[in-house]
């Protein structure tokens, strides 16, 4: 079969019809396809062109390149199934030019789809909509392994923050113990280590000697506690990756997202934050002192 | 005018005493105290003769003879007994629950009644010492054995050198309950075990088997 462009097919098509109207017979054929499919072969009607008088050209030479024309005869085929299965057929590949009317269709598809298609134009739209719907739910895993992965996030959190309430629990153990050992210790070695209610046993107290035993002690026990403290919560929240449980980091890190020069500030702050947790806990082990010599006071 | 004294130590017991309760309170939970509170007097008020209340006492005494009966008969041996107990239980209950309901203003009235005692036992003391007693010394610190810049510190904001004030020792009580309520809690709280990650293989394994 020779192979011809969609143009030269309707060119002869076009030639074969002329050349059918040429030979006569409008209304016989015209009464054939009224007929079609009814048993009783009723219709009379008369062609246009049988009632026309204008002369009509028949002599002119009419190129006949497919085999199946012959003469004044209808094709054995139809041209019309002919042009409509050259038509329907699908193109080798995708990228093979097709006619008008099936590229109009293409091109209505690819408006419809074309959103979903990540392939670009000259794809098939069914089969750019079959690998979207795949991409989707490809997507939709990823997306199951993404809420694993934040709810595996939200428990070592958790797991990281319960730790660092037990390491302070430990410290704060070991805090109240060292300041309560060493004040116990003071109290009964020297008769003169308590709080008083009276004013004049302080100033009969005032012997110009300074016995400052606790307090060196109380200072190199804090010292050494809470500058350890400082060290392993540092490493510890570094390697965890926790950012804080402190509210002032929060509101600085959402400050530094809305206004981009808070950020240089943001190292400083955590330190500071950082030293300031340390120095509320002397602050609190000074209380607990206040709260020893209160407690002497009324014994 | 009026003079209202205290010794120091008595105003030293006296406030140690007043945050230690307030503390207990927080640590309780007042909702709880208010539940318990309000059972407490259910019980009281109805042995002591309260209509209601004795009403309610007695029909959920009957309420639960009728329910340890019903559980005694066997539903489908003695059908029509069982239905009969069924009934009496549901309309027990039913009866209870009308007569709560018309307890609901009384017990607002309890728990309005324990919110003032609370607050005049714990808040209005504390504000009161404050106020009265703001330039009070509670106890003297023993001389020589801290130094200058701790003892001035001690001394914020109205007292000498070396005396120990209200607003101190109020602070100073605060930071050591809450301390020890943390030292009490923490050995009960749920511990939180550590999460084994995500193996990506086996999800891998499991979306190809789909």
């Amino acid at each position: 079969m020779s192979t011809l462009t969609p143009e030269e097919k309707r060119r002869l098509l076009k030639e074969r019809r002329a050349a059918k109207m040429a030979g006569g017979n409008a209304t016989g054929r015209l009464n054939a396809i009224l007929n079609q499919g009814n048993s009783v072969k009723s219709s009379t009607v008369t062609s246009v062109l049988d009632k026309d008088e204008s002369p009509k050209p028949t002599n002119a030479p009419i190129p006949t390149p497919i085999s199946k024309f012959h003469g004044d005869d209808d094709p054995d085929t139809s041209d019309i199934e002919q042009l409509l299965s050259t038509r329907v057929s699908p193109a080798p590949s995708p990228l093979a030019p097709q006619d008008p009317t099936a590229s109009d269709i293409d091109e209505m598809f690819k408006k419809m789809f074309g959103g979903q298609s990540g392939n670009g134009s000259g794809d098939d739209p069914l089969t750019s909509m079959m690998m979207s719907m795949m991409q989707q739910s490809q997507k939709d895993e990823g997306d199951t392994t993404g809420l694993q992965d934040q709810a595996y996030e939200a428990q070592l959190l958790k797991y990281n923050m319960y730790n660092l309430k037990k390491l302070k629990y430990r410290f704060l153990v070991v805090r109240y113990l060292s300041v309560v050992v060493n004040f116990v210790y003071h109290f009964f070695a020297s008769t003169t280590f308590r709080g008083s209610s009276h004013a004049f046993s302080r100033a009969a107290g005032m012997s110009g000697y300074y016995n400052n035993g606790f307090f060196v002690t109380f200072v190199s026990l804090e010292a050494v506690v809470l500058s350890s403290y400082l060290v392993i919560s540092s490493r510890r929240k570094a390697s965890e990756n926790i950012s804080s449980d402190n509210l002032v980091l929060k509101v600085v890190s959402m400050a530094a997202a809305v206004v981009p020069a808070v950020q240089r500030f943001q190292p400083v702050i955590v330190q500071l934050v950082k030293y300031w947790e340390v120095l509320s806990m002397l602050v609190g082990d000074l209380a607990l002192v206040a709260v020893l010599f209160g407690l002497t006071s009324v014994l | 005018m009026v003079s209202f004294d205290l010794y120091p130590s008595t105003l030293l017991v006296t406030v140690l005493t007043v945050l230690l309760f307030k503390k207990i309170i927080e640590v309780v939970g007042k909702k709880n105290i208010q539940d318990l509170t309000w059972r407490s007097y259910c019980q009281v008020a109805g042995k002591l003769g309260h209509s209601k209340l004795s009403e309610i006492s007695n029909k959920s005494s009957e309420a639960r003879k009728v329910n340890l009966q019903r559980k005694a008969v066997s539903a489908q041996d003695e059908y029509a007994k069982w239905t009969k107990l069924n009934r009496q239980h549901d309309k027990l209950l039913a009866e209870i629950d009308q007569l709560n309901q018309g307890l609901a203003s009384e017990k607002a009235g309890v728990v309005k009644y324990l919110g003032l005692l609370i607050s005049v036992l714990t808040t209005l003391p504390i504000w009161f010492f404050r106020l009265w007693f703001r330039k009070a010394v509670l106890f003297h610190l023993p001389p020589g054995y801290l130094p200058y810049p701790i003892e001035r510190l001690f001394g914020l904001p109205f007292v000498v050198l070396g005396g120990v004030g209200l607003t101190v020792w109020m602070f100073s009580v605060n930071s050591v309950l809450t301390s020890l309520e943390f030292l009490i809690k923490f050995p009960f709280e749920t511990p939180v075990e550590k999460p084994s990650p995500v193996d990506k293989s086996k999800v891998e394994e499991v979306k190809h088997q789909n």
